[in-house]
């Protein structure tokens, strides 16, 4: 059929730009955190490597961006390009915090323009430093805006249908929709910590190759402390996420979970494969889980599948995206967690910094794909439900 | 005032100030490239590149600011603009991918390949030729909205001679606009080579605006009558672009105060920007899309000016800083920073 | 508000999407070629002793 040949086709191309534009989002999002911190660090305590930390980040950090210019426009022009009769719409509750994206992005763009070209033009390295700080706070206020706006076609609000018309419309009402504290949270924690996980790894695959300079151990020690926080945070966000989804879109959660009755008690499904009848096999269950993750006590119900009509039911498939989004999240936090583990009690066989540690994850190049996938994920599970208004 | 014509206005003020600061940019590239081509390299490209490197995101963004304020204004053009441009549009953002590519790998990533240079020059013109699509279907005829749905006459809009003469005047304003431009740069940095090349370059582009111009007035009385009438109703304002033009010519040919020859051509297309826009008042979309039906509600509109102005308060010394440290700031300029 | 009524009528989606695959193609190696230049080429031991700091 014509249309939903369309349909698809925009639904692919839009999935694409953003699965692509994400990956240069995030680093945008967190690495000026990174880069503010080492130079932080490299002034106070007048530590050279810091400051050439801050430095080289910076230089791939602008290739990251342009490229992420690009993607962004695209972005922004295919959402009118490819969804003119939503934008129509929607534009009209919504456009408020496209706007501001836009001028966050543009502060943004104007202090990142000064602070690459400026770093031996101030006497008071201070003054240099300072001109990171808007660009970080631009870059988080427009990772803010943009995911307000993704709450909002998840927990749409602020005004009323009548006959078909949208009429009293508050855009602080939809903007502050009850999806956007915990989207915000976890776009902006996750965005850090995938930052300060690829900046991680750098290190951690140039100690690997061993090479010893005490420039790539601290390296990999802030880049580890930062993601060990935002990887806790990143896991307690989730934790918020999952009572949300089952106050406002059980149809969401039940899908990733594979929850199709509603029950009390309800296990979690973890992995599993699904055959043509919808029965799972080769799934790990923990007794409770659901019920506590939704409702945080064990004899909670939570809502199935069965409550929903057919074709509201989100695609199943989320659930392998879903599971994998939190088991690399998971392993993640984990590995963060034992390098500060390490470097404290230093186990027997155990050389100075992170050399045990490196043979212990083996595979941490690898890490990197692995967590952008991971993040794309994210991008795509939630974006499986297709109801919007 | 009335909320409508606020948002207009400010958008067209952004779209001018897009117009003109884009031009320097598209331009810029174009002479990089021509210049590499013609062995004349060595004496613009440090220019261009001092001046480019810091500000073209910014240019980038004003272009955004552009579109995602249209839509939030007026967003019933998405349902038009959107659907008929989709095939177009798609094209821009892939020139304009090019182009961002090229600042990406050969600026930041300090690679050079002579072959994305040429492209990344040619996107210099293809991409304001591309942009004038939008302004040319907006004076209708170049869209049918057969069975409740909008699609765009590709045979009529690559046959229109009105269309072609649009891209003409683009082509030729980027390159005027940017010389003169580039020009006062290149004389404020001392580099009397370049200038003069620059200089040369300027006056070459200059008579060739107003004769497109001609061509676009001549053939839009006979695409849009209306649209033509109204603009002789306002013919004092495209009087006064006439006589900017005038002032910058004598000024670049007597070698005398770049700047003010620059700020002279910026006056030239304000005025005339303004008199076209103005007498396309008030279309946005001509003849299916007025401003006053298009509009959005009036809270929402409320927000986005209150936001527009919050926004202002915090960008203009921005730019001001931005301004000041590269354009205005002797040292960099000269390239001892 | 469903996925399919919000859609473009137009019926040129598919072709722009393998376009679209091939931009961001070209993109995707080109930045991670450019980034793994820049930073071979240059190693912080190199930089640093430079920096006249080792």
């Amino acid at each position: 059929m014509f249309e939903q040949n369309a349909a698809m086709w925009s639904r692919y191309l839009t999935e694409l730009t953003l699965g692509f534009h994400i990956i240069f989002a995030t680093i945008g999002v967190g690495v000026p955190l990174m880069i503010a911190l080492a130079q932080w660090i490299g002034i106070k305590r007048n530590d050279p490597h810091y400051l050439l930390l801050a430095r080289r980040w910076t230089r791939g950090f602008v290739i990251t961006v342009a490229v992420g210019v690009v993607t962004g426009t695209a972005i922004g022009l295919q959402l009118s390009l490819l969804w003119p009769n939503f934008m129509e719409v929607a534009g009209q509750v919504i456009a408020l915090p496209l706007f501001m994206e836009t001028f966050a992005f543009f502060f943004e763009a104007i202090f990142l323009g000064i602070y690459i070209y400026t770093w031996d033009r101030f006497k008071n390295r201070m003054r240099h430093f300072l001109i990171l700080i808007p660009v970080t706070i631009g870059a988080t206020m427009s990772a803010f805006f943009i995911t307000t706006v993704n709450s909002f076609m998840n927990a749409p609000q602020g005004f009323e249908m009548v006959d078909g018309m949208i009429t009293n419309i508050q855009p602080i009402a939809a903007m502050f929709n009850p999806a956007t504290p915990t989207k915000v949270a976890h776009v902006l924690s996750s965005a850090y910590m995938t930052s300060a996980f690829i900046l991680a790894s750098i290190a951690a695959v140039q100690l690997w190759k061993g090479k010893d300079h005490v420039y790539h151990k601290k390296a990999l020690h802030i880049t580890l402390g930062v993601a060990m926080v935002f990887s806790i945070a990143t896991a307690i966000i989730g934790d918020f996420s999952g009572k949300y989804l089952a106050d406002y879109q059980p149809e969401k959660l039940a899908a990733a979970e594979w929850h199709f009755e509603t029950e009390g008690e309800a296990p979690l499904i973890l992995f599993g494969t699904l055959d043509e009848n919808n029965n799972v096999h080769n799934e790990l269950r923990l007794p409770y889980a659901l019920s506590i993750l939704a409702y945080s006590t064990p004899g909670a119900e939570v809502t199935g599948l069965d409550q929903f009509p057919k074709e509201e039911q989100p695609p199943l498939y989320i659930h392998y995206l879903f599971d994998l989004m939190v088991t690399i999240g998971v392993l993640l936090t984990i590995l963060a967690i034992t390098y500060f583990l390490i470097k404290k009690w230093k186990p027997a066989g155990c050389f100075e910094n992170g050399s045990c540690f490196l043979s212990f994850c083996r595979d941490r190049s690898r890490c990197l794909p692995l967590k952008s996938a991971g993040y794309s994920l994210k991008w795509d599970g939630s974006r499986g439900s297709c109801v919007v208004i | 005032m009335s909320l409508e014509i606020l948002g207009i206005s400010v958008l067209w003020i952004f779209l001018f100030g897009y117009i003109i600061i884009g031009s320097i940019d598209f331009g810029a590239g174009f002479f990089s490239t021509y210049t590499e081509w013609s062995g004349k390299k060595h004496l613009i490209h440090p220019i261009i590149q001092r001046y480019l490197s810091p500000v073209w995101e910014v240019t980038n963004v004003f272009l955004v600011f552009f579109f995602v304020g249209i839509i939030g204004f007026f967003p019933e053009t998405a349902y038009y603009y959107g659907t008929a441009l989709l095939v177009p549009g798609s094209i821009s953002i892939m020139l304009l991918a090019i182009r961002g590519a090229y600042y990406a790998f050969n600026t930041y990533g300090g690679k050079e390949n002579k072959w994305f240079t040429f492209l990344y020059g040619v996107t210099g013109v293809l991409i304001p030729a591309s942009f004038t699509i939008v302004l040319t279907i907006s004076e209708g005829g170049f869209i049918s909205l057969a069975d409740g749905s909008v699609s765009l006459l590709y045979e009529e809009l690559f046959t229109s001679a009105y269309s072609w003469s649009v891209v003409l005047l683009a082509i030729v304003s980027v390159l005027f606009i940017s010389a003169s431009f580039l020009t006062w740069y290149a004389d404020q940095a001392n580099d009397h080579k370049a200038t003069q090349l620059l200089r040369k370059y300027t006056l070459a582009w200059s008579f060739p605006t107003i004769l497109s111009a001609l061509a676009v007035m001549w053939y839009l009385r006979q695409h849009n009558a209306t649209h033509f009438s109204n603009m002789l109703d306002l013919s004092w304002i495209f009087i006064l672009s006439v006589v900017a033009f005038g002032a910058a010519v004598w000024l670049f040919y007597h070698r005398k105060r770049y700047g003010f020859a620059f700020i002279a051509v910026v006056l030239q297309y304000f005025f005339a920007f303004f008199g076209y826009g103005i007498s396309h008042f008030p279309y946005l979309l001509y003849p299916h899309l007025q401003i006053f039906d298009g509009f959005t509600n009036t809270t929402m509109a409320i927000f986005l000016v209150v936001a527009f102005v919050m926004g202002l308060v915090l960008l203009i010394p921005s730019l001001y800083l931005l301004v000041k440290l590269f354009l205005f700031n002797k040292p960099y300029v000269q390239g001892q920073r | 508000m469903k996925t399919i009524e919000g859609v473009t009528t137009s019926d040129h989606v598919q072709p722009l999407f393998y376009g679209f695959v091939a931009l961001y193609t070209l993109l995707g190696v080109g930045t991670v070629r450019i980034l793994r230049k820049l930073f071979k080429n240059n190693p912080p031991e190199k930089e640093l002793k430079e920096m006249g700091l080792e």
